[in-house]
């Protein structure tokens, strides 16, 4: 069955970005919380992840799914 | 993806953040992904392109290529006007790209200084982008300077704190019995703070130093 859409930040920060080739308005917000305990964010004190968070960096976001 | 997400053997020792949506939240439907989409966002969170993949299989060292590229071009900054600025950065904080990396802020700070330390250069409310805390560990009085920079490389910029004990000589040798740490907020300013702490002395001068390739 396929699932609910968890997903998965596959990796962030690379460096700033360069002119956007994409749409004029920023992504939706969002907050969810990071559930890896091994997280890098987790050594920052961090226990959610939104896109707010990786402005001025671009980002990758994997979306995978649990069944 | 086969498996769950709570079988922690997913994620344990991997560094990268997981997080799981919620219906109420629709992360998925917001960045407009399907089912093994990598999304990327660029400096303004916008959504430049997706790149699935069922269809492009990373095995293949092709398509990891390609996703590979997909990213440094993203993270490759333009300077169209030499300026030392990303042509982004200009337009994002001034409409047009206009600015030159000397241009005074309306905090006093330069344009180059603003960028290199993720300050606004519209903002009339910038403090100094060096800071500094006295504190005590394992009973000596220790002093910390704080300053923040650019995550990655961006256009060649350097910025460092320097040292000196007279105002005349000035170094980026940290000071004996000092350690440096580096810390990435994730604030969404696309810096790092970087931390120097030492054993106090009776007298010592700190100034930030930024530059930027001719």
């Amino acid at each position: 069955m396929r699932p609910r859409f968890p997903f998965l930040q596959l990796s962030c920060g690379l460096a700033a970005a360069a002119v956007s080739l994409g749409s004029a308005e920023p992504v939706a917000d969002f907050v969810l919380p990071d559930v890896n305990p091994a997280s890098v964010r987790t050594a920052a004190g961090l226990p959610s992840i939104s896109p707010r968070n990786y402005t001025e960096t671009i980002s990758a976001w994997y979306f995978g799914a649990e069944t | 993806m086969s498996g769950s997400l709570t079988d922690a053997a997913m994620f344990n020792g991997k560094p990268l953040p997981w997080v799981r949506d919620k219906v109420a939240v629709g992360a998925q439907s917001k960045l407009q992904a399907v089912y093994r989409d990598v999304v990327i966002l660029d400096a303004l969170n916008q959504r430049v392109t997706a790149y699935n993949l069922t269809n492009n299989n990373l095995g293949d060292p092709i398509k990891m290529a390609e996703l590979r590229s997909l990213l440094v071009t993203q993270a490759t900054l333009i300077d169209a006007d030499h300026d030392a600025l990303p042509d982004q950065w200009e337009t994002q904080h001034f409409g047009n790209r206009s600015a030159t990396a000397e241009t005074l802020t309306r905090s006093g700070l330069s344009t180059l200084v603003c960028f290199a330390t993720g300050l606004s250069p519209n903002s009339t409310t910038n403090t100094s982008p060096l800071a500094l805390e006295l504190g005590t560990a394992e009973n000596t009085s220790r002093v910390s300077f704080f300053q923040r920079q650019r995550l990655g490389k961006v256009l060649g910029i350097q910025t460092q704190t320097r040292f000196s004990s007279d105002l005349q000589t000035w170094s980026d040798l940290l000071p004996a019995g000092a350690v440096l740490t580096r810390q990435n907020p994730y604030d969404g300013t696309g810096t790092e703070i970087i931390t120097v702490t030492s054993p106090r002395e009776e007298r010592r001068f700190v100034k930030l130093h930024v530059t930027a390739p001719q």
